[in-house]
């Protein structure tokens, strides 16, 4: 199968509504033997960026349950930090949804700021991966409904939303965990560059909610599987990793709001943040179009590792 | 001087807002930093000159030539004008008669004393960007001693009870220290304490009031220390850095400026009672951000004065944290503000440079304003619901008439 007939075939896929996609990693495995067999240099199961960012966009943007949710989340979250102490910034509002676990990064000044109590910072941390579990939880569900079924049902999401809370907000600990130790541990060892732990921690764990919602698992599961989704051949994934993070990283250069702004955002700050929001949810749409795509190669259990 | 005295307290019985402009200097005249001044003289340095200006009006009232180079603020003491030279070879500490500019004495220090002389009775206390803290006889310039410090000290050190609190920064480590050193005793036996932190920035010049010094960090806090033992009595958390030409005023109220917000604090708890968001930190030009950092609050009467880098001066109640009067004065930051009883002077800095006399207005109009920093959480949810219902409609419809998402079966 040609490159160019598979953008073919995924142009013309793409314009039926309710038209069944057949994943392309099925159609990998027709590759002929002779391809290289190193990771970086194989073929990506994962659709290319611009289909799956599309996707995502389309799902977020044609389905109102998953607007309506995504930015009454922002509400929710802004609540949640003013309440702890501290009004967002225009350009802290604009990446208080990022997909997960990027958004570790905008919480963990809050929930653990400098001279405060450790009751304070457990407290905080718990609320934040409570709201996480819930608004996250909410959003995921509703994305992989839309994504399997054309339509996002809210009632069917909220059915399954206190399992899936409850696993979102104990896979925000782990992520709060692992992303913070990665951080510090780049702190001291690279100093300004400590910042791609958020790159390698979006890298490894950005699939592990998507598991979690659209698979039913809990958290250690589910981040196990994301990430060997995320370890799948193909540099894909890491593309659209890096592209994410590039947005993220560059987003403030090209903010039109300054570094400090009022505490009461205007309606131009609240609209910068809710379109950024709108981005946001549509990468985690993206990220959970990639993985109903390939979620038949990456079982629930390992495979044993062959031996040499 | 800077901080309007010895003690760094920025607190003068000065002229109540509105203001409007008395007179004005522009040109290769204008100051090149803060002026001091009494009601009759200003004196102010201009990139190569030293010069004093009628209070009443701006006339030129004498003018001396001075190499180009770093200084900082002047200080005016009876009949002394008092200031740095640094001819980028060796500094100097230049005394002159008010009256006429002629040279008195005039010390060498070895280095640029960009935070400029503070003067403490009968001695003249300077930092330099070489590493040392110096006193100089104030009648002739003998030198009675001086403190090796580790890094440049960048602003002007303050005095009280006796103590010499200077800050000094290292830029190869970026570590900063902070000494208090014996002003009549000198400094043979060390310093009498000494702080350091780090690896930061530079940390602001430092303040005393009853018996406290103040600095702020650029590790974002502000602390307290005991004058005599040099313990640290508090910490407040600041939003942005500081920088060494901004001195807190530690008058009846403590307020400190950081790069971005000014702070009225507690001076026995440092608790904030209000703050003010007056520099947002966006670019002003290519080379210069709006922040704080060239100028220092100055008080006078029941208001604190404080320009930003966009060359806007605000004048906040001491007591409410409420805006009552704002000037845009043009390009350039404002640098230290300097207040006497019936005159408030503001410089704007760089190419466009002008020194703007200001006096009370009674027929000039007040503001009211609010803090920036204070949040009105109704305000907030209304602007939201405006965004949201206006954001929500866009995109909606925008991918109503768009393609649908596809349906990805999986087993």
């Amino acid at each position: 199968v040609t490159a160019k007939r598979k953008r073919r075939r995924n142009r013309s896929s793409s314009r039926g509504a309710t038209e069944t996609v057949e994943p392309e990693a099925l159609e990998s495995e027709e590759a002929p033997p002779e391809r290289p067999t190193r990771p970086m240099m194989a073929e990506s199961p994962f659709p290319p960026l611009g289909v799956s960012l599309a996707q995502g966009l389309r799902v977020v943007g044609s389905s109102p349950p998953i607007l309506a949710v995504a930015f009454l989340s922002l509400l929710a979250t802004w609540g949640v930090f003013v309440a702890l102490g501290t009004e967002p910034s225009p350009r802290t509002l604009a990446v208080l949804l990022s997909a997960p676990p990027v958004h570790v990064f905008s919480d963990a000044p809050i929930a653990i700021p400098r001279d405060a109590s450790a009751t304070f910072s457990v407290g905080a941390v718990a609320g934040l991966a409570a709201l996480r579990g819930v608004t996250f939880g909410l959003l995921s569900l509703l994305i992989v409904d839309a994504l399997r079924g054309g339509t996002a049902s809210l009632t069917t999401a909220v059915r399954a939303l206190p399992r899936t809370a409850l696993v979102f907000a104990g896979l925000y600990l782990v992520q709060f965990g692992l992303v913070l130790a990665a951080f510090q541990l780049l702190v001291g060892l690279l100093g300004e560059l400590a910042f791609l732990a958020i790159a390698a921690g979006l890298y490894f764990l950005a699939f592990s909610p998507i598991v979690a919602a659209a698979e039913g698992q809990g958290s250690a599961p589910a981040v196990r599987r994301g990430a060997r989704a995320a370890r799948l051949p193909g540099t894909r994934h890491l593309t659209m990793v890096m592209a994410y993070f590039l947005v993220l990283y560059y987003s403030g250069a090209v903010a039109p709001f300054p570094v400090l702004g009022p505490a009461t955002p205007s309606v131009g700050v609240w609209a910068y943040g809710l379109i950024s929001t709108f981005i946001h949810v549509s990468v985690l749409a993206a990220f959970a179009y990639r993985w109903l795509l390939v979620r038949d190669q990456v079982p629930a259990i390992a495979p044993p590792r062959p031996k040499r | 001087m800077a901080g309007h005295d010895a003690a760094h307290s920025g607190t003068v019985d000065g002229p109540a807002p509105p203001y409007r402009v008395a007179w004005e200097l522009a040109g290769q005249d204008a100051p090149v930093t803060g002026v001091a001044a009494t009601d009759e003289t200003v004196v102010a340095l201009s990139s190569e000159g030293v010069l004093a200006l009628d209070a009443s009006d701006g006339t030129v009232l004498w003018e001396r030539g001075r190499p180009a180079g770093p200084v900082g603020v002047p200080g005016i003491a009876g009949d002394l004008v008092i200031h740095a030279r640094d001819d980028r070879v060796s500094g100097q500490v230049v005394a002159r008669d008010l009256q006429t500019g002629d040279l008195v004495w005039q010390a060498s220090i070895g280095g640029a004393a960009v935070g400029g002389p503070t003067i403490s009775g009968e001695t003249v206390i300077v930092g330099t960007f070489a590493g040392e803290v110096i006193a100089l006889d104030l009648a002739d310039g003998a030198e009675r001693w001086r403190f090796e410090t580790l890094g440049g000290v960048a602003g002007a050190p303050a005095v009280a009870d006796d103590v010499v609190v200077a800050a000094a920064y290292q830029g190869t480590t970026g570590r900063s220290t902070v000494y208090a050193l014996d002003l009549t005793g000198g400094s043979e036996d060390g310093a009498i304490w000494q702080h350091a932190t780090g690896p930061i920035g530079p940390p602001s010049g430092p303040a005393i009031g009853d018996g406290v010094a103040y600095i702020g960090f650029s590790d974002l806090r502000v602390r307290a220390f005991d004058l005599q033992e040099g313990s640290e009595r508090w910490t407040f958390s600041s939003r942005a850095e500081f920088g060494p030409r901004q001195i807190p005023a530690a008058g009846q109220a403590l307020l400190v400026a950081d790069a971005s917000h000014l702070y009225r604090l507690d001076p026995a708890s440092g608790v904030e009672r209000w703050s003010w968001l007056l520099a947002n930190l966006s670019a002003v030009t290519d080379s210069r951000a709006d922040t704080l950092l060239a100028s220092a609050p100055a008080i006078s009467g029941s208001t604190v004065m404080l320009g930003n880098a966009r060359g806007e001066v605000s004048a906040i109640d001491v007591d409410s944290g409420r805006r009552v009067w704002r000037r845009d004065l043009g390009d350039g930051a404002i640098g230290p503000i300097a207040v006497t009883s019936d005159r408030v002077y503001a410089v704007t800095l760089g190419d466009a440079g002008r020194l703007i006399a200001l006096e009370h207005d009674p027929a000039g109009a007040l503001v009211d304003e609010v803090s920036p920093t204070v949040l009105f959480v109704g305000e907030g949810i209304s602007n939201y619901l405006v965004a949201a219902a206006a954001v929500g409609l866009a995109i909606w419809l925008l991918f109503r008439f768009a393609l649908r998402p596809r349906v990805v079966e999986s087993s």
